[in-house]
Formats: C-alpha cells, structure tokens, sequence
C-alpha cells in the first residue's frame, strides 16, 4: 500500500527544516497513524509525544526532550537523549527528569535552559513543550513572570543555532504543542515570521478508510471471528468494500482514540465482520440494534392510513413526511452528500395553527420508535435570548448549570433514537440557529461539558407559523394566506415567505439550504376534515364518558346538526379550534348539566338541543328512565 | 505463556498432539520423548497412560482457572500489530508472523506447529498427566488428560473442584493460543472418563473468572461428570 501522509505530516516535514518555532495546536490530545515504517511501525497508532520522538529520531536528530511544568524535561522513550541533554545544558537529571519551573528568573528556568539548548551547535536538539495551554492561567492575565518566561522562549526561538549531522544541517527546534492557539500570548505568535502553526484534525476520511481497510482491518476482529468470517469476504471483495465505505462514512468525525476504542470494542464483543458497524452504533449509543434497521418496509406501508387516524385532511404534509422516513429506512438519505453522519431527515413544517403539525410529528415518532414520547419537544419561544443556546447544549465550565449540561443535548444523549420536534422556531434567537446549522451538517455536537452528542439518529422537525402573516411597508401586519386560498396557492404563498424570512429578515440563507426541499407545507382545515375531526372528538368524548362513568351520552341527529354547524362555522383556527368549539358548546355545558342533575353515573343522557347561540351556550338534554335503557 | 526456546518442543511429560492429518510426525515425536538420550537433563521417561501415581494429596490449585496464558491475538500479529510486546527480532516474533496468516486461515498443520512452539498446557502437567491436544477441525480443539484419582481430594467436592478448574484452566490456555470456537476437554482416571465438557470461545469471552465456581460454570455448559462417589 502507498503511505498516505497527512497534511499536517507534510507540514511538519516542511517547516521542521525551514522555522525553529512550531506551535502544534488542535487535536492534539489524540493519537495519530505513523505515515511511514522507521522507528515506529507504518500505520502504527501512537500518542503525539511518541509520534514526534519517533520523526524526529528518524530525521537524525540527536536529542529529543519533553518538557511539561508540572514534571520537567524528560525522555521516556530514549532516557539517554536526557542524559546528553542535562550535560549539554549544565543540569542535573534526577529519578528520570530534569526538574524546572517555567516561570521565574532563575538560570534553572525552564525557558533559560532552552535557551541554552537552542544556542549549542553540536547536538541538533528538539524541545517539545507539552500541554503549553496550561502554563499560565489566561493569556490576558499575565504577570510579569510569565511574560519574561514567554520571552525568553522566543529569543531562544530567535537565536536557535544550525548543527551539523550525518543526515545534513539540522536547525534546534522549539515545539509548543497547544489545545487552542489563543491559549498562547497573541504577541508571541500573530506576525511572528519564525514561527509556523501546524493544525491537527480529527482523521478524514482517507484516514479512516486506511483504517479499516488496509493492513489494519483483521485487527478489528478476535482472531476466530476473523478466520471464521473472512474467507467469505475474500471471495466477495465488492461486500467488503461496501461494509468498509458504511464504516467510512459511519465513523466521520471520530478521533483516532475513538476509531481504536472502536476497535477494542468489535475484538471484545467479537462482532462478526457483516456486523462490524453496528458497533458504531454500540459506542455512540450504548445499543446494538438500531432501531432504523428493525423498521419493516411492510408498516411502513400502511404508515399514512396509520397517520391519517391521526391527523386529518393533511394528504400532502403526510405523503412529503414520509417521503423523508422513507428515505431514511431504505438509506437513500444523504446520498446526495458526503457525510453520512447528517440526521436521519429534516423537516420545516410551516402552515396555519392547530392544523397538525404538532401531532404529525408525534404520530411519526410512534409510528417509528414505538412510543410517542420518542419525540421530543422544544418550545422555542424560551430561546428567545441569546444566551439561550446554554440552556440547549450546556453552560461552559465555571458557569452555573454547568453540572446539568444542556437540554437538548442531555435529551439526545438519553433518547439518541427520536424525533426531535423544535415549535414555532422562528421564536429562537438567530445565534441558536448558527447551532443549528453544525447539527444538520454534521450531525453532531459538543455540549458544554465536552461530550460529543450524535444526531445522526434523529430525525429533525421545526415547526413554524411563519408566513401566515406579512408586514405591509408601514410595518402592520396583515394575513398572508386565506381559507379561500387553494392548497398550491397556501403552499406557494408559505413558502415565499419562509424563504424571504431566512435570506432576507434573518439574512442566513445557509441555513435554508440546509433544510433544502423539505419545507412541508400544511393546508388549512377544510370542511371535509373538519367534519372528520367534529366526528372522531364527539365519539371519544362518549367512549371515555362510557367506560369511566357509565353514562351513555346519546346525540340524536338533529341535535347534532346543531353542533356540528356552530362548531365548524370558523375553521380558520384548525383542529384546535374545532376542539375549543367542542369544549365550549359540548363539554362545558354537559357537565354543567350533569351537576345540576347530580348524574353521576350509570345513566342514559340523551342531547335535545345545542343552544349555541346562548352566553355561556347550554344543552337541553333528558335522562332515560333507569333501567329502560 | 512460558517463553521457552524453540528448540526443544517435547521435553518433560509433556505430549502435544497436533493434527490429525500430521499424525506421522507426531508418532516421531512420541518416539523421540521416549527416548531418554532426547529428554531434558533430570527428567524421567513419561509413564504409560495410566491413572497417575498419585501423591498422597492433590497437588494445591488454588484458583487455577481464575487466570490464563497471555492471549496471542493473530489478527494484530497478522497485521504487524506488535501488541504483545515482543522484541520484534526475537525468534517468538518471527515464528508467530511466519504462521499468523495460515493460523487465521485454519490450517491445522499450523495450528499443531503453534501448540509444539507455545505448549500452553506445559504448566499444567503438575496438576495431570499425559494432556493431549487434538485439533479436530479448525474450529474445535480437544484436551484429553489423566487425572489424579479420586481418593487423593479430601473428599468428592474437592475432587469435583480440581476436576472442573484444571478443565476450565486447559479451556482458556487452548483459546488464549488458537482462533478456534470450541474446545472440549476430557479428563479420565485409572482407566474411567471423569469429566466431558465442550466449552464454547463467545461463552468464555466475558467471563469475569475471578468469580465463578468452576463446577457450576462446567455444569451449566451440561459437562457429563462421573465420580465414583
């Protein structure tokens, strides 16, 4: 196999030999592939520390230490280079390290015996700083110590000397290896022209794929797995490549840490080779079998009769929402995307209230996870600050309700298998959306704490009421869309306007993008559905009256008219303006009625009459002898 | 593991039977033990297969089974994965690299050249006497031995214990060296079989050993355990 060498490698390789101050920053905790066989075995993961004592050593340095200011300098890979360097330096090596503070005026400073080091011209010498972040506390709190020692490292950088070797000339480098650049002192590296900064990322996918498809792969397996499950695979290389490419694409934004966890976790749990991704599934959420895999094709078949009984009179909302599970389930989501790892569907539902957006979403997660509560609720009118997006993904360390972590990412991490239903999100405040955006993009985030939280599972519905009403040019509002409207009509209007908010109120077309084609847009309640809803509310009213207090309700047809005709005149305010209707004309005085009969149970209560014209609206009903019923 | 030299794979009362298809070269192998010019210096020619002379107690177990040689895991040293540690210019090294690739593959001769090199039961031979090892396919590996008799355990229940643990020990010994799935392992005295017991690598893989019994844990894989008592 060709090596395959990362950028940060070349970089390395580059600017070793051209600057003598390096500032490794990044991902720097993780553990790197070693590009090509010397000192350390080709492909061979290995802790940063040890990956560049293992360059350098094969690049003909003569002496590479480690320096932390918590240990000192030291060498545990080579304890002789330090034995050299103390004699080189004037110090003493005491139980494996040469202790040294990085702060002070003391000639047995750290900075002061780099400085040393980086003037000798005999030995070529490298000084790794490791975990520079953590010598001083903030960058903007300096004291005059810390300043000087900061110094004393760019002099050292300044006057580093050129040393002879076999292998060539070889310049003393200075390398601070740093989680975050602005951990360091602005002045010690902004227009510094003797100093590169080298950024290290989490592997990308050529990486990932050399990972586990190169001479690396049995070791994601236990011996006999491997020898039982392999033959196969080498007959059908095309079934292989395809379970490496999922891995791929399953694994993106992993650390190199991970990928091996992973890799100890396949060996431990001797997962076949068919099965190596759903180990992915086992580390992120602690389950093997992933719900979307169990789903049949043959419930799903019947899933829009299902959501019908639902949901009434939304034919197309219905059919579009599907159309994104569908997708999901038979994996033909973000085909058109590199990443793998995007949730499973997005969907903007916009339209008139009370219509079923709410519980479309609702229905979906029961219809796919089994349980209603598998959708979870965010009211995003309590986001409306900007400071908000803690309360979603969790205050930073040293901030109160740091210990709790954040709301929407606590929920995912608990439920990772869900629908996450985000309400009237036009009510967000815009730096919540911005979060928004890493999690439709890359389908996952960190939240405060520093936990990775994967949606990759999820499927992601905003429901909104933008567009129902517009601002005229003297800022007042007036209604968008009409009943009179047709659905196309209501449709085209919505969406105009759910576009004009994003590119041109909140000015964030990008975030539009990222929902793409999958605005759904829900029709007005109309009358045939209005009936419908009238109907299923009325019948579950007496089914519930039934088995709880066993009183039969009778609604002749005449009476009924009644009520149906007061409680579907308006339809402007959907379902949930029926329900209000039902409420108020049926409920209310019913109840009303009971009590004053004191009718508690076990009776046949039959409706005369709706007088929905009367304040408060009252029924003339009468009771059934007992026992003739 | 014992980190013995490669050269002398038959020395003391150990006997290793490989594959059934390589059987020319174990009988030589048997001639050569019993030889006594080939033995190592102070060691005795082995007993016929009989139930062992026994001491006049069970030599102490004490939680044998609850430990087991160092995994040899084939796919890193297929891969150049030096996980274990060794030097990788010692003779270890090389032969493990030499065979990973055939081991992982099932051939049975390798299997047999793996067991002579690394004799995971050598350490063993204190606790019984003429232990067998028989690959049978590439899955399944079987351990046959002569066990103390009977009346050398204080009482039935302690024989039980050494019978089970000494099995679950061979057991994991067998997995830790080779990539089968099953081992099964017999342990007959004077002349009766004792214990018959398939044990199954998935089953063993998560074991926690420090805090089984080992007759339960034999039992519940339904070993067939015979004692005169």
């Amino acid at each position: 196999m060709e090596p395959l060498i990362s950028k940060w490698h070349r970089e390395l390789e580059l600017f070793s030999s051209l600057k003598p101050l390096l500032i490794l920053e990044g991902n720097v905790l993780d553990q790197y592939r070693y590009p090509v066989a010397g000192s350390i075995p080709e492909d061979e993961l290995v802790p940063l520390s040890r990956y560049l004592h293992g360059y350098f050593s094969d690049h003909g340095y003569d002496q590479i230490v480690f320096y932390s200011n918590l240990i000192g300098f030291m060498n545990p890979y080579q304890p002789d280079m330090l034995r050299d360097y103390a004699a080189l330096t004037g110090q003493t090596v005491e139980n494996g390290v040469i202790p040294a503070e990085f702060k002070g005026n003391d000639a047995k400073t750290a900075p002061n015996v780099i400085r040393r080091s980086m003037l000798n011209s005999k030995k070529a010498t490298v000084q790794i700083l490791e975990l520079a972040s953590h010598y001083i506390t903030t960058p903007e709190r300096m004291d005059q110590l810390d300043v000087n020692s900061f110094n004393l490292l760019l002099q050292a950088a300044l006057s580093a000397s050129t040393v002879r070797t076999i292998y060539g000339k070889k310049q003393n480098l200075l390398i601070l290896v740093v989680n975050k650049l602005n951990d360091l002192p602005a002045w010690f590296y902004l227009n510094n022209p003797i100093c590169k900064t080298i950024t290290l990322e989490a592997p990308d996918r050529d990486e990932r794929k050399r990972l586990i498809s190169g001479p690396a792969f049995p070791t994601f397996f236990d011996s006999s797995v491997y020898r039982t499950d392999f033959p196969y695979y080498a007959e059908h290389p095309e079934d292989l490549e395809k379970l490496q490419e999922k891995f791929v694409g399953l694994t993106e934004g992993m650390t190199f840490t991970e990928l091996d966890a992973l890799r100890n976790l396949s060996r431990r749990e001797m997962t076949p080779i068919r099965d190596l991704c759903t180990i992915v599934d086992l580390y992120k959420y602690g389950i093997r079998s992933n719900p979307w895999e169990s789903l049949s094709m043959k419930s799903l078949k019947h899933a829009k009769q299902d959501l019908e009984k639902r949901v009434k009179g939304q034919d197309v909302a219905l059919e579009r929402s599907l159309d994104v599970v569908r997708r999901a389930v038979t994996g033909m989501n973000g085909l058109s995307s590199s990443s793998t790892a995007k949730p499973k569907g997005v969907l903007f539902y916009a339209g008139p209230t009370g219509v079923g957006k709410t519980e479309t979403a609702k229905a979906l997660a029961e219809k796919l996870f089994g349980d209603e509560s598998a959708c979870i609720r965010f009211d995003m009118s309590e986001f409306g600050e900007s400071h908000s997006d803690q309360k979603l993904m969790g205050a930073p360390p040293g901030y109160v309700g740091y210990e709790a972590g954040g709301q929407l990412t606590n929920a995912v991490k608990k439920q990772p298998f869900s629908i996450l239903l985000f309400d009237e999100i036009e009510k967000a405040h815009p730096t919540i959306l911005d979060k928004f955006l890493q999690i439709l993009e890359d389908g996952r985030m960190t939240d405060g704490q520093g936990n990775t939280v994967y949606f990759s599972e999820c499927i992601i519905i905003f429901t909104s009421n933008l567009g129902m009403y517009v601002k005229d040019a003297l800022g007042n509002r007036h209604a968008n869309v009409t009943m009179d409207m047709t659905y196309p009509e209501v449709e085209r209007q919505i969406r105009s306007a759910v576009e004009d908010f994003f590119k041109l109120e909140l000015g964030r077309p990008e975030i539009l993008n990222r929902i793409g084609e999958n605005i759904v847009v829900f029709d007005y309640i109309r009358q045939e559905a209005g009936e419908a809803i009238l109907d299923a509310q009325i019948k579950k009213i007496i089914r519930r009256m039934d088995e709880q207090k066993q009183i039969r309700i009778v609604i002749p047809e005449e009476a009924f008219k009644e009520l149906h005709d007061a409680a579907l005149a308006d339809l402007s305010n959907g379902g949930r303006g029926i329900g209000n209707q039902v409420e108020s004309l049926l409920i209310n005085p019913l109840s009303r009625w009971l009590f004053e009969m004191e009718v508690m149970s076990d009776r046949t209560v039959t409706i005369d009459h709706f007088l929905t014209k009367a304040n408060p609206p009252a029924v003339v009903c009468h009771l059934d002898e007992k026992g003739s019923d | 593991m014992a980190d013995r030299p490669y050269t002398n794979p038959l020395d003391g009362l150990y006997e290793i039977v490989g594959d059934l298809w390589n059987m020319q070269k174990l009988e030589e192998a048997a001639a050569k033990k019993q030889d006594p010019s080939s033995s190592a210096a102070g060691e005795t020619a082995p007993a016929a297969p009989k139930a062992a002379q026994v001491p006049a107690e069970l030599p102490s177990f004490d939680q044998i089974w609850q430990t087991a040689d160092e995994t040899i895991d084939w796919t890193d040293i297929l891969s150049g994965r030096n996980t274990m540690g060794l030097d990788p210019l010692s003779p270890r090294w090389k032969f493990l690299r030499q065979h990973a690739e055939k081991v992982l593959a099932g051939s049975l001769t390798d299997y047999a050249e793996v067991l002579r090199e690394v004799r995971p039961l050598d350490d063993m031979k204190k606790y019984a006497h003429h232990i067998r090892v028989r690959a049978l396919s590439p899955d399944e590996i079987t351990v046959t031995y002569e066990a103390f008799e009977e009346d050398a355990a204080d009482n039935a229940t302690a024989y039980e214990h050494y019978l089970c643990g000494i099995a679950l020990r061979c057991a994991r010994d067998v997995f830790a060296v080779l990539p089968v799935t099953h081992v099964q392992v017999t342990a007959s005295a004077a002349g009766k079989q004792q214990l018959h017991v398939r044990f199954i690598r998935s089953d063993m893989q998560k074991t926690l050993f420090n805090f089984i019994d080992p007759v339960d844990f034999v039992r519940d894989l339904g070993a067939e355990i015979t004692l005169d008592a």
